[in-house]
């Protein structure tokens, strides 16, 4: 089977996923007893004649069956119109795309952090199994995980920005994405919309190092969700690879431990690092809710948050399918990586 | 290895350099939600949006530092004629525009054009006066955007029609006239309104699109009943702050000092503040910390964490604000424009529209006794913690036309409320030995109403005159649809408002065709005569002594439970906003509840 071929059937699974994910939300959203689906679409408060609510109520088709409103629901959906959000003053799907770059910027750097720290923590782990070092290693990244990322983020924020200011130190900043000021001083014209890629193309270091200082607590706290997995993952497959005969064949060889590691072992036994880290990264992008709220990060998730609180349905909705569509999207892409990575894999 | 380590070494040092505390002529503000928009014919309940639109912008008339009465501002007066249908405004000479244009009646036309043509159904038609009573204020205004009725008519012809009644002329180049569709004691207020900001012309008229479909009614700058993106995050007023910079998605502003600000009225006033910046800082406990750490100079506070800012037992026992945060001011505690209350629907329906069979409300007594069994003195201090005072009718102290002397028809006495419902029992068809039930509802979210029904519930149950009191927590969206549909025999709401002008309420709650009312079935000639007598009172003081009127005879009939009027840091809207100590000039006006830039500084 070739490439394309696989592609094509995977873009159709993609649109299989996203109908059933439609269709929960859709139902999930309009079925329930007791719920006029009208005052989604309407600011509470806002006086309404019943002439004007009747009339609404046709125009957005809400006087029909529920399946034949669906059927409308998805043909909008199809056409780009995913509502208006009350709370963005935008439509939905305009504001989940003014706010992607930000989540990207910020899941990305999550993901590189953790299988930076993750890899030679697994590797670590692997080689002095059952030792100290292994112990150490899976204690701190379960112990990691374990924590509530919001509690986290607050912990990250007292030590790192309040702390650590009272006592005259650098700080690092607790909220947003830039200095306040920066972007007045020294703007960037947005290229890609992620701020360290811009300023570097732009060659704006200031905006760069604004960016990045912005950038460190959040992404950490992020990274610690991913972290725990990719430790283990990499562990598990360090002592699987180990085993094989191959690496005995390099030990009798002579060649130092250090070169059968990185040489030899490392490239089989990364390709699961890397799916977990892809699979990851789709988690992140949409599970960056809770970081974006506690640290002010302009993404989608942090908008999410807000739709939440203004019980605005039309937004929440809109967010869950287009994270739904991401997540399948990002799985697609680590699938096909894997013939970079692994030329043992062929589609 | 040595060049990673020092890419690394250099990632560090980029990291570890940076910015503290907000220098002395910046201001940082820290928000929960940014502003979503900043154009001014659109309506909005978000601070930030006011905060930037009352900035950037100005109206004819305004107020002075905490003053509550319009005074002229951008007109150096007015001449009122045709026994309040005419006005017609002076406007001063040489202001001029962030854009460079200069100010001019021009410029006043084609903004109120552009509010009532662009037609926002968030926008002027909200606030100002709708409803059969009061029909609109500009002449012409009502019947093309006919509130929020249904076939609204965008084409070319309405819009012709519209600016054919001639509701905004200019007689020369700084003198305005506005007719009005009738007269109406309250235009100045709402013209103190942001949604009376004067916009720059030249400015949107460069950045507007011309409608490619030809069916689409428009004058130049302006499409009918169509949203101007541009002007959604730009904007160019005569205000002493310049919109430097606004970035939507992530809700900051960042607003520089108009060095060429005409200095207001008395030309007096000069921005200290070189900069302001707005930031939307969704978690409370960040911003509390920033606030502590003194990387921002305000913030804003919710209600249920402003015993983390002072001090409990202080205020609730003594009413003393003490801030508890050394080198944060609160500020406080202030009327505000937000009401608590009650309502008791006369007509309760089926969910198919019918009328339900039992309607214990229609009876006065029954809505009395409900009235009667409701500690309002318990909420004010158990649910909004101290801040609310207690109200006789749906006005705050902050507004015209307030009056304590008014009486409301009932007041807490539990055996007064069981002798009316046992002796109304008698002809509805319940008592102690043939019960009934009844269901409160309160919303799940806004755990307050909650406590409110529960205490009503028992009070009554405890009476022993067979009614069954259940309190049912709905989501959002049903309790929403239960009032709203009037399925629902008692509900418990707040209310706000925009301007501080009392009309919006009068209406709400004691015409036929107010908000609040029609959802109850609420109707008495008599006070919809009085309302529309009041809103086309010129003389203030005629309009008060009309007002209480109208407010005593609504109470007679007892169809509200007033459970209090909000003072900052009850339940309002806005969030109310805690300051470093270092800020300085801040003063408090009720009619639009947040900061004249210009009067603060930092020390």
């Amino acid at each position: 089977m070739g490439l394309l071929s696989y592609v094509a059937r995977r873009l159709a699974l993609l649109g299989l996923v996203l109908l059933g994910v439609s269709m929960v939300v859709f139902f999930v959203l309009r079925g329930m007893p007791g719920v006029d689906p009208l005052a989604a679409y309407i600011a509470p408060g806002l006086p309404m004649s019943q002439d004007a609510l009747a009339s609404l109520r046709r125009q957005l088709h809400l006087d029909e069956p529920l399946p034949l409103q669906y059927v409308y629901y998805v043909a909008n959906l199809l056409k780009g119109d995913w509502g208006y959000s009350r709370t963005a003053a935008q439509p939905v799907l305009d504001a989940l795309l003014a706010r992607l770059p930000a989540t990207v910027e910020l899941a990305v750097a999550a993901v590189l952090l953790s299988t930076a720290l993750g890899i030679p923590a697994g590797i670590i782990a692997a080689l002095r199994k059952d030792r100290a070092a292994d112990v150490a290693v899976r204690v701190v990244s379960i112990t990691g995980i374990s924590f509530p990322v919001f509690w986290l983020g607050i912990i990250l924020q007292l030590v790192f920005f309040y702390y650590m200011g009272q006592l005259g130190l650098p700080t690092l900043p607790s909220r947003g994405r830039i200095g306040d000021t920066i972007a007045l001083i020294d703007p960037i014209t947005p290229m890609t919309g992620l701020y360290l890629v811009d300023s570097l193309l732009t060659g704006k270091l200031a905006f760069f190092g604004s960016a990045l200082r912005h950038l460190v607590l959040p992404s950490f706290a992020l990274s610690l969700i991913s972290l725990a997995a990719i430790v283990r993952i990499m562990r598990a497959s360090m002592l699987e690879v180990l085993r094989q005969d191959y690496i005995l064949l390099a030990r009798s060889k002579g060649l130092p431990t250090r070169t059968i590691v990185m040489r030899h072992a490392l490239r089989n036994a990364i390709t699961p690092v890397l799916t977990t880290a892809g699979t990851t990264l789709g988690i992140l992008l949409g599970g960056a809710v809770v970081v974006e709220t506690v640290f002010s990060w302009p993404g989608m998730g942090n908008l999410a948050a807000q739709g939440i609180l203004n019980n605005d349905s039309i937004l929440v909705v809109g967010f869950t399918l287009f994270v739904a569509t991401m997540m399948v999207v990002v799985n697609l892409v680590v699938d096909l990586l894997y013939a970079v990575v692994d030329p043992r894999v062929r589609y | 290895m040595r060049q990673l380590v020092q890419v690394v070494f250099a990632l560090a040092l980029v990291v570890a350099t940076g910015a503290a505390h907000a220098s002395n002529d910046t201001l940082v503000w820290d928000i929960a939600a940014g502003p979503q928009y900043v154009d001014p014919v659109m309506g909005t309940t978000a601070q930030a949006n006011v905060m930037v639109l009352q900035n950037v912008y100005e109206r004819l008339v305004w107020y002075d530092g905490p003053g509550t009465q319009p005074i002229p501002w951008l007109a150096t007066g007015w001449e009122v004629k045709d026994g309040g249908r005419r006005w017609v405004f002076k406007l001063r000479k040489g202001i001029k525009f962030h854009d460079g244009t200069e100010l001019d009646a021009n410029a006043v036309k084609f903004s109120l054009d552009r509010s009532v043509l662009l037609d926002d159904p968030t926008g002027i038609g909200s606030f100002f006066p709708t409803g059969t009573a009061a029909p609109g204020i500009l002449k012409g205004a009502w019947e093309f955007s006919k509130s929020f009725g249904a076939g609204k008519d965008y084409s070319q012809a309405a819009v012709d029609r519209y600016m054919a009644a001639g509701a905004v002329k200019v007689l020369d180049p700084l003198t305005v006239e506005i007719n009005l569709a009738q007269p109406y004691g309250a235009f100045l207020s709402d013209m103190a309104t942001f949604m009376g900001s004067i916009v720059s012309p030249a400015y949107v008229t460069k950045n507007w699109k011309k409608p490619t479909d030809p069916n689409a009614g428009h004058i130049n700058g302006v499409t009918a009943g169509q949203r101007d993106e541009w002007m959604l995050s730009n904007a160019s007023g005569t205000g002493p702050y310049i919109l430097e910079r606004y970035d939507r998605a992530a809700g900051n502003v960042v607003l520089r000092a108009n060095p060429n600000y005409w200095g207001g009225p008395k030309g007096d006033i000069k921005p200290k503040l070189k900069t302001v910046v707005v930031r939307a800082t969704l978690d409370q406990a960040t911003r509390l910390l920033n606030l502590k750490a003194g990387t921002v100079d305000v913030a804003d506070i919710t209600t249920a964490a402003i015993f983390d800012v002072i001090d409990k037992k202080k205020w609730l026992d003594d009413k003393k604000i003490e801030p508890v945060i050394p080198g944060v001011a609160v500020p406080g505690s202030f009327p505000w424009l937000t009401v608590y209350f009650a309502k008791m629907n006369l007509k309760i329906k089926n969910p198919d529209g019918s009328l339900a069979a039992f309607q214990p409300f229609g009876d006065i007594r029954v809505r009395k006794a409900f009235a009667s069994a409701l500690d309002t003195a318990d909420i004010r201090r158990n649910v909004f913690n101290g801040f609310a005072e207690p109200n006789s009718w749906g006005l705050t102290p902050a507004q015209f036309g307030y009056d304590p002397s008014i009486k409301p028809g009932y007041k807490y006495d539990l055996d007064t409320a069981k002798k009316l419902l046992l002796e109304a029992g008698k002809e509805l068809g319940f008592g102690p030995d043939k019960p009934r039930d009844m269901v409160l509802i309160s919303n799940a979210t806004a755990p307050w109403q909650g406590y409110i029904a529960t205490q009503l519930a028992s009070n009554i149950s405890k009476l022993n005159v067979g009614l069954k009191l259940d309190v049912k927590a709905l989501s959002f969206t049903e309790y929403v649809n239960s009032w709203r549909s009037q399925l629902t025999s008692f509900s418990i709401h707040s209310s706000f408002s925009l301007t501080a002008d009392p009309n919006p309420w009068l209406s709400a709650f004691g015409t036929t065709a107010g908000f609040w009312a029609r959802t109850s079935s609420y109707s008495n000639p008599k006070a919809d005569d009085l309302y529309k007598q009041q809103f086309q009172a010129l003389d203030p003081k005629q309009r008060a002594k009309l007002i209480s009127e109208l407010m005593q005879t609504v109470n007679d009939d007892v169809d509200w439970v007033w459970i209090g009027a909000a003072t900052a840091y009850g339940q309002p809207t806005f969030n109310p906003n805690v300051l470093r100590t270092s800020v300085k000039g801040f003063y408090y006006n009720p009619t639009y509840q947040g900061f004249y830039f210009p009067a603060l500084w930092k020390e």
